[in-house]
């Protein structure tokens, strides 16, 4: 489970999360949503360790990430526009990936199988196309069996096959037990993915639960009305952000 | 293999197999086989190359790093999100893009000078001489890039320090002098000449093969000195400052920034 406790960051005097509270269930598929600029990304980032947060902490199974990096290893991360090094090719950076992680991945030659990369492996990233470098980044996010995994926005310049693809093996990965955390922008996506929600506003959750729970309390049939109702509620009425910084 | 030797691995075949480092290496080899041509002894194409490697390798390493740093940035996110240090990241890294830019530089000297059977104490200072700026200017490089995310403006604080240590730094000193010349300024200004890495190391290979015309008002003044014994000292203390403060910036700011 990951526990995400009072998370605070500010970026000068732009506060981004302030003291964010959240679970994500082990074994399910997690939608991290909200309007722009409400601290997806800051919390992803804290969750890397890409940016240190100013106050609180997240547990990974009761554990606090804030020192070291070994627990990076739990974690498979596709990122929404992936780069790799112009010259090497994608055997390398898996190998690379491998001795990093001194594992050896099992599944590898499935995924390259199963993103039908056999032709593009072998040839520097300088030459590949937005499209297949994506398919590599979630071949890397997969091919450690991580049981957390993080994807932001996976499906975005993937072709209908691939994103097809994709989706089944976010499924089939939830069905091991895996955590997944998603932000995607395409509701219909998220709706066909997700077992939960975390809705982001203005650096705080203001709602996290399970999807059924969401159409309930906001009495509506679908996720995408259910988000686009609460956003409207938070709007129309002082957030509990507002009044603290008041 | 540990962390720090597998980045440093493939980012050092990266970093080789680009296209701009073999160019720079032709570009270099190119140039020395040119003088073997034109110049009739060892010394006077040493003192030519060292016209043309003390500008072009500050300039190369200092664009080179800062423009391969931003064009990494994503890939360094990714890397930061495997179970590797910080710090040993940002040492591999730039062990691996120093070790390339000097392989690409001894191979490109190096080849003329094996193949007119000049291997001497006088081709050995020219290359260690064009490591160390390869190493302060690409350091340099490193720092403004995690210190600066505005590509545009790193790149060009880059070319702006070269061009003051290159051009500037000895204009404004040589102002300084004729505004002062009624003081005694000996010392101050070999302080002042020293500091600067490019004078440095123009110095020291000019000293070395005792060209002291072509020192420049700066070497002139820095020879003085060395020639009291003193000087070395000095030498040898700015040499080392040069390369460990700003790797001491780079790698303190790298492992506290945020990505």
């Amino acid at each position: 489970m990951i526990e995400v406790k009072h998370l605070g960051k500010s970026f000068g005097n732009l506060s981004v999360l302030r003291g964010l509270d959240a679970h994500i269930k082990k074994g399910s598929i997690t939608g991290l949503a909200g309007p722009n600029a409400c601290g997806k990304t800051t919390l992803i980032k804290i969750l890397l360790g890409l940016v240190v947060p100013d106050h609180g902490e997240i547990l990974l199974d009761g554990k606090p990430i804030k020192k070291g990096s070994d627990y990076r290893r739990f974690i498979g991360y596709m990122p929404q526009n992936a780069d790799f090094p112009a010259n090497l090719t994608g055997r390398e950076l898996f190998k690379m990936l491998q001795d990093l992680r001194q594992e050896k991945s099992t599944n590898l030659e499935d995924l390259i199988q199963l993103f039908e990369l056999e032709n593009f492996v072998h040839k520097p990233f300088n030459t590949l196309s937005g499209g297949t470098k994506q398919k590599i980044a979630a071949t890397t996010a997969f091919m450690f069996n991580a049981p957390i995994l993080i994807l932001d926005e996976p499906t975005v310049g993937l072709d209908p096959v691939a994103a097809l693809r994709l989706k089944d093996l976010v499924i089939r990965s939830s069905q091991q037990n895996k955590t997944v955390l998603l932000v995607s922008h395409i509701m219909s996506e998220v709706e066909q993915l997700v077992s939960h929600v975390i809705f982001l506003l203005e650096g705080q959750a203001v709602f996290s639960g399970d999807v059924e729970n969401l159409r309930v309390q906001t009495g509506t049939t679908s996720l995408e009305k259910g988000i686009v109702k609460l956003l409207a509620s938070a709007e129309s009425r002082p957030s509990p952000v507002r009044d603290a910084s008041l | 293999m540990s962390n720090l030797t597998t980045v440093l691995k493939y980012e050092f075949y990266n970093v080789l197999r680009s296209k701009w480092i073999i160019f720079y290496t032709l570009f270099l080899a190119a140039c020395t086989f040119g003088f073997y041509e034109v110049a009739d002894s060892f010394e006077k194409i040493a003192l030519s190359l060292i016209n043309v490697l003390v500008p072009i390798v500050s300039l190369v390493s200092i664009l080179f790093t800062a423009t391969y740093w931003y064009s990494s940035e994503r890939f360094t996110e990714m890397l930061l999100t495997q179970p590797v240090p910080r710090q040993k990241l940002i040492l591999a890294r730039l062990i691996a893009i120093i070790g390339a830019l000097s392989c690409s530089l001894l191979v490109g000297i190096y080849i003329p000078f094996l193949v007119h059977g000049d291997i001497s104490w006088g081709s050995g200072v020219i290359g260690l001489a064009s490591i160390f700026l390869t190493i302060v200017f690409s350091v340099l490089g490193v720092l403004i890039g995690v210190y600066i995310s505005d590509r545009m403006l790193g790149i060009g604080l880059g070319l702006g320090l070269w061009f003051y240590m290159v051009v500037i730094h000895d204009a404004l000193l040589l102002i300084m002098l004729l505004i002062f010349k009624d003081y005694p300024l000996d010392v101050p200004s070999a302080i002042l000449g020293a500091i600067n890495p490019v004078g440095l190391s123009r110095v020291v290979l000019l000293m070395f093969f005792d060209a002291p015309l072509l020192l420049g008002h700066t070497g002139a003044l820095i020879r003085s000195l060395v020639e009291t014994g003193a000087g070395y000292y000095y030498l040898t203390c700015f040499a080392i400052v040069w390369l460990l403060c700003p790797t001491f910036f780079a790698y303190r700011k790298f492992i506290y920034r945020d990505f």
